[in-house]
């Protein structure tokens, strides 16, 4: 599969889902899978859904800017790096993100996250 | 003789000499701290100590001189700058020596690290703020990289992918 395309149809889907419903991120990760957000590292789909999940907001929407991708290595893993910003429920202010993620192919034909990195871009 | 001292002094210090890490962090209460481990002990290397030794050689490296990062790719290392994607250890020193610039001073704010599969490899996340000489303002970036273990013990970069992250 073109990493490209993968990246884009990962993206889309990846952001859809966290802004419409975050309990069914837990699809895209496995018990290997790691998290780094913000500095906090948790591992696991299960862990990974309970944190995000907890994050105090309700409403959440992002705007993507940027995506770029690369392959991982023999195993057909892809390398996905977004940029973006991120609107909050209520809030005035967007608040501006980078993350990347580690996309693993599943026996399925899927891809699961392996690797997980979310950061925010302060001013 | 002097012609040759002064070539040798403008060679980088190799990351390999920067990653005989014989250190391993240990967390506590009281935060953390080194405990040196015997170079007999076969312990893995710490990722985060790893991590944080490439980071500061390659923008070391980068801040000073720029051609000498070459070392740090192979043939089938990638790089996408901005966008634009490179291939190779060759291109990619061509691409990085020609950005149009002769100061560049970067300032790191954080640096975040993660295993990256059975292969030994280890991705590292970059953000920070750099500086063209010239230019009164500081410029965001973030960047990735996917390190590689090399059969020496060090490290290489597969896959490097920045870009600024504009206000």
């Amino acid at each position: 599969m073109d990493p490209d395309a993968v990246a884009k149809a990962f993206v889309e889907h990846y952001y859809r889902t966290f802004d419409s419903n975050r309990q069914a991120l837990g699809g895209l990760y496995q018990d290997g899978s790691m998290l780094t957000f913000e500095g906090d590292k948790i591992q696991g789909a299960a862990a990974i859904v309970a944190k995000l999940t907890s994050l105090p907001f309700q409403q959440c929407a992002h705007a993507i800017s940027t995506v770029d991708c690369q392959p991982s290595g023999p195993p057909g893993g892809v390398l996905v790096f977004v940029s973006g910003s991120l609107q909050l429920g209520g809030e005035q202010h967007s608040l501006k993100f980078s993350q990347m993620f580690h996309l693993i192919p599943t026996p399925q034909g899927s891809f699961y996250v392996l690797n997980d990195i979310f950061r925010l871009n302060y001013a | 003789m002097i012609a040759n001292y002064a070539r040798r002094s403008q060679q980088s210090t190799p990351l390999s000499a920067s990653l005989t890490l014989r250190y391993k962090l240990k967390g506590g209460s009281e935060g953390t701290s080194w405990d040196e481990i015997s170079p007999s002990s076969a312990e893995a290397m710490d990722p985060d100590a790893v991590a944080k030794a490439f980071v500061e050689h390659y923008y070391r490296t980068f801040d000073s001189n720029r051609a000498a990062l070459g070392g740090l790719y192979q043939d089938a290392s990638m790089l996408t700058f901005e966008g634009d994607k490179i291939q190779g250890a060759a291109a990619i020193v061509a691409k990085l020596t020609s950005l149009p610039f002769q100061q560049c001073a970067h300032a790191i704010t954080t640096v975040d690290c993660q295993p990256s599969g059975p292969a030994g490899g280890m991705l590292v996340f970059v953000s920070g703020s750099l500086h063209v000489g010239g230019e009164s303002h500081a410029l965001k970036f973030s960047q990735m990289f996917q390190l590689m273990p090399t059969p020496q013990g060090s490290f290489y970069v597969l896959n490097d992918i920045f870009r600024l992250n504009y206000a």
